[in-house]
């Protein structure tokens, strides 16, 4: 369209019919020579840069043109569109041709990489959607929903690399917790802090160790800038997180071992547990500089393994060990320290349950020897859905992003599940690498954001990376 | 029936009956906020829009004027391009720029129906084409450098399986 050539050419049998009307010249048919109705109807067919490029070949085209057509006008051309009508477009398209137009130019891309065409669908994708905000907050920076929706995809297809992000020499029941700053690591008796990066992955190195407790920590919290920890020497230990200085060691809090803690949010209130079947409240005041001290102790009847207070810190789900005929799974109304309804309708004897997590003021994850993972809600009193693990293995931790994802760390061969809290049958399973060939050890803790998961064996940590970024090639893809 | 005089940028004026003019919500506004019915002579002036482009405009929204008002999105469901209307397809059989221009109109005069059905065709002649096809049916140049293709392939790999 854009050579002259071709207008000469087409328009050379209309021309030769003016042309014996007009000159009657014998000589070679001229496109210059046609009389200007003619130029303007074979003009409007043409495209602007065509028109651009014949108005610089005479003064008479360029006249003709420039008063007929408005050539500062780029309206013609795609690339004129807004980018807001462009996305209206690509609204149309499906992923497919989208990641075509994508590779057509930098525009395009652009425009095909937009948040708007992606978000409706990473809305809907597993893992990654962080709609809560507590796992927003403590997500280093949220990918895009383009980056969403890939990377949900990989965590549903098994595509990961996996690293050992250390390993140690002896076997130990190791927590962790992810925060926004710092993964925090819980061996033997002390509590490393590995420092967060961007797009979420952890240092190898650790920044700090915590060092309090005299023999192993069996459960600890991050919560408020404060670090809580119960071990199996009976004690409790605090620190400020940022600094890492240490606020006190109250000794022998409990007849046995600690085996649960958590810190109430906004009420100063520490709640323990532990073997000795009794679940113990401590106030305490971080700005001052003080000792826990107990104001409430209750007898649980059978050995504590997990506890934790709702998001509100007006209830706290107590976990116990479900034998002696004694409900496992027992609530605690912090205001009045009473118990609250008997809930655990539907648990075995023995279905002791190892792990709790909130997700919201009235719901709540366990899991535990039973292979389940349930969700409870106080307003009917009773659970609600059940996850049973099936390969029939206990499962000794969970994780959530209290939306609609649920990871539970099972008792053998490393084994992680991955659930959509919306339906009954497993999304997928990972099995995390043990350091040391042909052993297996249970599943001690998870944690996970949109693009890692974190699991802690019993003698390493692993980082099982669902980003398919490139680590040693900036924005380079491997999968 | 009460009609209103649209004026193009070019300084045509087109007699249309309100009913089909209000069709686009830009001018239903202008003639609901202003109270121009009232006044008979008034003329629309759309600045934005040529004599050309308003024409097929006016001759869309005349053979749509008994359409049911268009549904909501359903921002979960995939959108649809295989629903054009033969009489809309054959209306649509215009140049791109053309094409590009009604778009843009229909954008401006806020006709839902038309600005999806023109952008619809323009989604259709992307649909199903490598990007080098693409390129060539736009005349668009290709600004990436070889490396920058490379990365922008992979980065697209997960969206062509399945």
């Amino acid at each position: 369209m854009s050579s002259p050539m071709w207008i000469t050419t087409d328009s050379s049998d209309q021309q030769g019919q003016y042309q014996h009307e007009q000159h009657e010249q014998p000589e070679q048919p001229r496109l210059e020579n046609l009389p200007k109705e003619i130029l303007l109807n074979i003009f409007e067919f043409c495209t602007t840069d065509s028109l651009q490029a014949m108005a610089t070949m005479n003064a008479e085209f360029a006249t003709l043109i420039l008063t007929s057509f408005n050539l500062n006008d780029k309206r013609l051309h795609i690339n004129a569109l807004p980018t807001e009508l462009l996305l209206h477009i690509f609204s149309f398209l499906d992923r497919k041709s989208l990641a075509q137009a994508s590779k057509v130019n930098r525009r395009f891309q652009d425009v095909a990489y937009d948040d708007s065409l992606w978000v409706n669908s990473a809305r809907l994708c597993l893992v990654t959607n962080t709609s809560h905000e507590s796992i927003q907050n403590r997500c280093r920076d949220l990918p895009s929903a383009r980056d969403r929706v890939r990377v949900s995809r990989n965590w549903l297809d098994r595509r990961y690399s996996e690293t050992l992000l250390l390993t140690q020499e002896v076997k130990y029941m190791p927590r962790i917790q992810l925060e926004d700053r710092h993964l925090w690591v819980s061996w033997g008796n002390r509590i490393w802090a590995h420092p967060r990066m961007d797009q979420g992955r952890v240092k190898r190195t650790t920044t700090r160790v915590l060092k309090g407790h005299n023999d192993d920590v069996s459960r600890f919290v991050v919560k408020n800038g404060i670090i809580v920890s119960g071990g199996r020497d009976r004690a409790l230990v605090g620190w400020q997180s940022e600094t890492g200085r240490f606020l006190f060691a109250k000794r022998n809090c409990h007849q046995s071992e600690i085996s649960a803690v958590d810190l109430v949010t906004n009420s100063g209130v520490i709640v323990t547990g532990s073997r000795d079947k009794l679940v113990k409240i401590w106030s305490y005041d971080a700005s001052k500089d003080n000792f826990p001290a107990l104001y409430e102790t209750i007898d649980t009847a059978d050995r504590v393994w997990s506890l934790e207070a709702n998001p509100m810190g007006d209830c706290v789900a107590i976990g116990t060990a479900g034998w002696g005929g004694v409900p496992s799974l027992h609530l605690l109304d912090l205001n009045t320290t009473r118990p609250l309804f008997p809930v655990s309708q539907g648990l075995k004897r023995g279905a002791g349950i190892l792990d709790l997590h909130w997700m919201s003021n009235q719901t709540f994850l366990s899991c535990g020897y039973d292979t389940t993972a349930r969700l409870w809600d106080l307003r009917t009193g009773s659970w609600e859905r059940v996850w049973t693990e099936p390969f029939d293995e206990a499962v000794y931790c969970l994780a959530t992003d209290k939306n609609m994802t649920l990871i539970c760390g099972t008792a053998r061969h490393g084994l992680v599940r991955l659930w959509d809290m919306r339906q009954e049958k497993p999304v997928q399973m990972y099995y995390t690498k043990h350091p040391h060939n042909g052993q297996s050890s249970p599943v001690y803790s998870v944690a996970f954001d949109p693009f890692h998961l974190y699991v802690a064996l019993d003698q390493s940590l692993s980082l099982l990376s669902f980003s398919g970024l490139d680590n040693n090639r900036k924005g380079q893809y491997r999968f | 029936m009460p009609t209103i005089k649209l004026q193009s940028s070019d300084g045509e004026v087109f007699p249309v009956d309100v009913e089909i003019a209000k069709q686009s919500v830009t001018i239903k506004t202008m003639l609901d906020d202003l109270g121009m019915e009232d006044e008979e002579e008034e003329i629309v002036p759309l600045p934005n829009v040529n004599a050309a482009i308003l024409k097929k405009v006016i001759q869309w929204a005349t053979y749509h004027k008994d359409d049911p008002p268009a549904p909501e999105d359903d921002e979960n469901k995939e959108k649809r391009t295989d629903d054009i209307t033969s009489w809309d397809a054959d209306f649509l059989k215009v140049d791109q720029g053309t094409l590009f221009e009604l778009i843009l109109a229909s954008n401006y005069l806020d006709i839902k129906g038309l600005l999806d059905v023109t952008c619809k065709t323009v989604a259709n002649m992307i649909k199903g084409k490598t990007p080098e096809e693409i390129r060539k049916t736009f005349n668009i140049k290709n600004d990436f450098t070889p490396s920058e293709e490379e990365q922008v392939r992979k980065e697209n790999e997960w969206c062509e399986e399945k």
